[in-house]
């Protein structure tokens, strides 16, 4: 003990602490004034044996002895000298409902899973018995392809305008101011033709797809009704169609028939700011009916013959105004789920001004309108713009038949 | 639309007899929109065509005509001439050539009345007058101006007190500097001169089209007014007066005219009714029915037109301010609304053509049910779309790109080429959605090859984890193989939007059609997407000619 206390490994707290521990254990005495060993220090204490004990694994400290536990207790005073782990060791054992059931899947460890080609052509199908499967659960989701629902509606559409005998027509959705301001008897200096509700190709311009008879006539229903100087260059710029109207009115400028049902359905732009409700670019529809005795009541009766076809059965007509129809009315509708009136189409009777001077001599019947709006009421919509977003969360569930 | 503020009790006022109610239902079949009813105030919308809807006056006047109370012309007369006299400067005819006027005497204003004139006004201003381009309007107090006044052209550095100021202002001053001038000042840019109206004691009382001098203030005591209009446009002027001098002998003024002195003399306002005929037989034919001759000239007695018969023809006197009467058809319609187009019923003819869709339509169809047999989901994009979704997102600038004018957000500034762009910015709105994705779109792209030509094309785009071009040509191939029969090979060629190494172009029958192959990383990284995306497009016009 000399020799220890005097080579310097241990610093005094450690000294006194040894030196108490000893004496509590009666290893040492303090006898005439020196520290001497009794005959018990040379007797190996339990926390020794304990401590031969311990292998580099560690030991299972759950089943020892109470003295043995004394001396864990006694050791783990010692800052840093033991360490305790908790190891887990996870058992299983058969439960009670599983006892009950053992026989059965004893049963079933002798039945097929799978029938496999082998076992078919084989003919051991036969000799087995085939498991059965939880057919109650569910199965991980899978999502067919799909037409886009504002599609849905377009087909729809179209397909109501076949069966009304209507013929597809389809045209460039560039037009010129020609087409599709002039033609219509809408004025050079009309508000909607200006760079804030219409988009003008930038740095393009175009010969007036029509023929000089057609550009003449039309500019002189111009002079005469608007008595503005009616200016070629507005006339050769191009922008995207604000209306599909152009097509349908190219389409009878050209054929000049008798009697004739045409439709066009296809994407019109207006410079707007887009909002909830607005877009720049959507769907219009559009239908003509020409003949010689073509009235309002007849436009009116179309109307309803369509509506009906959709579904709906309540409509009701005001007078409006549009800049190459007269008469102009406008149609009311009913709808059920939201309870409440609803603008949809607009309709009129070509102007003379604008059939006149392209030759057409018989009425024309016309109306349209946008088809988001529907596709809105139909899909309970509050913001347009989700018809073009896209989003797989809405596409992936849209139901495709509304019942 | 431009929109009318009515107070419910002028309306019950102006409408007596009727309730209110049957008033506001009967409003839609004279073409009147009611936007909403706030604090006893009725909005109601009205269509360009009508201008003397822009006051209630003229709004009250069609429906007493609807509703029976008062049919056939409105009752107006000129009380003669006023004997006073706008001269005209020959300086003017280069800068704004038309004057006209009106004098109105022994009115009583209310706060009310000049709500709905001021309102009128700067209707008249936006529509007929083009925003006061073609026309606008000056109202004035009568008294205290000396006649006769003189309608020139002045300089700049030429002042006067405008409305609403304590001091005199220089045109220029006024043009760079007030709210009206900062707006219309456009209209004068250029000229070098100014037109003003003076009268004979010096003061300015019009800067047309910016503003009135301050000396001819109207407010709510004021009995006699003086209106003139200027113009770049004889019709618009002419138009505008006579609605204002309808307007005003509702409002109990006595209507004289001004004498206009350009070299020759004119009376201004000229309200001669116009004179148009339509066959009976036209209007029934157009509208579908069968009245006689007297049952269209009751009709258009009460959408306030005088008529009387003649054989077939009805002879229709149109009082001067209905500026939206030109033709018999507008006859017709005058006969649909008042026999009420409540009163209409529909006519059912028969179809006389068979319909059927066309042939791009039936190809598309055929091109979407391969697609979506082979799993994929429909999406719809926009033509107009960004330089930075079209092709900077892929490393390129797209100086050549179609452009539109005034576009009013970046978003949407140039046509598109491709349909690629579009679907990967689907797809970057779905990257918290499951995978696998697989989205297809027919549209039109725009190209500029000499000519603007537009072309129907169809595009696909599939990404998931394992998403390559082994998949995407399977895809595409089944499409080409499956809707035209056709076998689709593809030769090795690069392309800015996929990977060098695993990109082709797309060869059916020999010709050149489309681009297939695997996203550049660069382009997954701007649309922020963390899976492989492999693509193709197809351009469908050498396959589907429609005639």
């Amino acid at each position: 003990m000399a020799e220890v206390l005097a080579s310097g490994m241990l610093d005094n707290d450690e000294i006194n602490a040894a030196i108490s521990g000893a004496r509590r254990n009666h290893w040492i005495q303090l006898t005439e004034g020196k520290m001497v060993t009794t005959p018990l220090a040379d007797v190996q204490s339990p926390e020794e044996i304990f401590l031969s004990r311990i292998t580099d694994i560690g030991l299972d400290s759950t089943n020892l002895s109470v003295e043995n536990k004394k001396v864990i207790e006694n050791l783990k005073k010692r800052p840093e000298y033991l360490v305790m782990k908790e190891v887990k060791y996870p058992q299983i054992s058969i439960s009670e409902i599983g006892k009950m059931i053992l026989p059965m899947i004893e049963r079933e460890k002798s039945k097929e899973r799978k029938l496999t080609s082998e076992l078919i052509t084989s003919g051991k199908w036969k000799e087995v018995e085939f498991s059965a499967l939880d057919v109650e659960a569910p199965a991980p989701a899978v999502y067919p392809g799909r037409r886009h629902p504002l599609v849905d509606i377009i087909e729809e559409v179209k397909e109501i305008f076949v069966g009304l005998g209507f013929s597809e027509i389809d045209g460039p959705v560039v037009q010129s101011g020609f087409w599709n301001f002039d033609a219509l008897f809408t004025p050079q200096d009309h508000p909607a033709r200006e760079m804030q509700d219409t988009f003008y190709i930038s740095g393009q311009r175009q010969q007036i797809p029509a023929t000089s008879e057609q550009k003449r006539k039309v500019a002189e229903v111009h002079k005469k009704g608007w008595s503005t100087k009616w200016n070629i260059k507005e006339a050769e710029s191009m922008v995207l169609r604000t209306h599909t109207t152009p097509v349908t009115l190219r389409h009878l400028a050209m054929i000049k028939p008798e009697v004739g049902r045409y439709f066009s359905v296809g994407r019109v732009f207006r410079n707007e700011k887009v909002s909830y409700k607005h877009l720049i670019e959507f769907h219009q529809v559009e239908g003509v009916a020409t003949a010689p005795l073509a009235s309002l009541r007849d436009l009116m009766g179309l109307q309803k013959e369509f509506y009906a076809k959709m579904g709906i059965k309540k409509v009701k007509f005001w007078p409006t105004f549009f800049p190459y129809t007269e008469p102009s009315l406008q149609s009311m509708v009913y709808n059920e789920k939201l309870e409440k009136w609803v603008e949809l189409f607009g309709m009129g009777i070509f102007r003379p001004e604008v059939t006149e001077p392209l030759g057409i001599k018989n009425r024309v019947l016309a109306w349209g309108g946008g088809l988001e709006r529907i596709a809105m009421f139909r899909f309970r919509l509050h913001d347009v713009r989700e018809l073009y977003g896209n989003r797989l969360a809405w596409l992936r569930s849209v139901p495709r038949c509304q019942l | 639309m431009p929109v009318v503020n009515i107070k419910v009790e002028r309306l019950k006022r102006l409408v007596p007899g009727v309730k209110v109610n049957k008033v506001l239902n009967a409003m839609p079949f004279v073409a009147l929109d009611i936007e909403g009813i706030d604090n006893n105030i009725i909005r109601v919308e009205y269509n360009p065509n009508r201008p003397d809807f822009s006051s209630d006056y003229g709004i009250v006047r069609a429906l007493r005509g609807l509703l029976g109370i008062e049919t056939g012309a409105p009752k107006f007369k000129l009380a003669g001439k006023s004997g006073l006299e706008i001269e005209v400067d020959q300086a003017v005819k280069r800068i704004r050539p038309y004057v006209a006027g009106l004098v109105a005497r022994n009115g009583k204003l209310n706060d009310e009345t000049i709500k709905q004139l001021i309102s009128m006004q700067e209707d008249l201003h936006n529509g007929l007058g083009r925003r006061r381009k073609k026309a606008s309007i000056g109202i004035h107090n009568l008294d205290g101006i000396k006649f006769p006044v003189t309608y020139k052209t002045v300089s700049g550095d030429y002042t006067f007190e405008p409305l609403g100021e304590s001091s005199n202002q220089s045109i220029d001053r006024i043009l760079k500097e007030s709210e009206t001038g900062k707006q219309y000042g456009r209209i004068l840019k250029g000229l070098g001169r100014y037109p003003v109206i003076v009268d004979s004691a010096g003061a300015t009382i019009s800067f047309p089209p910016i503003i009135n001098g301050n000396v001819t203030k109207v407010d709510k005591n004021c009995r006699n007014l003086f209106v003139e209009v200027t113009a770049t446009d004889q019709k618009a002027a002419e138009d505008a007066l006579a609605i204002i001098a309808v307007t005003l002998y509702d409002a109990g003024f006595e209507i004289r005219t001004v004498t206009i002195d350009s070299g020759k003399k004119v009376e201004t306002p000229q309200m001669k009714p116009k004179v148009i005929s339509a066959d009976i037989g036209y209007v029934n034919s157009i509208l579908g029915m069968a009245l006689d001759a007297k049952q269209a000239i009751d009709y258009l007695k009460k959408s306030r037109l005088d008529a009387k018969a003649s054989g077939k023809k009805i002879i229709c006197t149109v009082p001067r301010y209905r500026v939206d009467i030109n033709h018999p058809i507008d006859i017709a319609e005058e006969v649909a609304i008042g026999y009420g187009i409540f009163n209409l019923e529909p006519t059912f003819p028969a179809s006389p053509t068979a319909g059927q869709k066309n042939l791009l339509s039936t190809y598309f169809c055929a091109i979407r049910e391969a697609l979506t047999g082979l799993g994929m989901i429909e999406a719809l994009g926009f033509s107009l779309t960004s330089r930075e979704v079209q092709y900077n997102a892929f490393g390129i600038t797209g100086k050549d790109a179609l452009a539109v004018d005034g576009s009013k957000s970046l978003e949407h500034e140039i046509l598109r080429d491709s349909l690629i762009p579009a679907l990967l910015q689907s797809l970057s709105r779905n990257v918290h959605e499951e995978y696998p994705q697989r989205l297809f779109e027919i549209g039109k792209t725009f190209h500029k090859n000499g000519a603007l030509t537009e072309r129907w094309n169809v595009g696909g785009v599939i990404t998931h984890v394992d998403a390559g071009y082994t998949e995407i040509r399977s895809v595409m191939q089944a499409l080409i193989k499956s809707c035209f029969g056709r076998d689709a090979i593809t030769k090795a060629a690069q392309n800015t939007m996929f990977m060098e190494g695993r990109s082709a172009e797309i060869v059916i029958d020999g010709i050149l059609m489309g681009t297939i192959g695997e996203v550049t990383p660069l382009a997954l990284e701007n649309f922020k997407l963390r899976m492989p995306v492999a693509a193709f497009e197809i351009d469908l016009s050498h396959i589907i000619k429609d005639k």
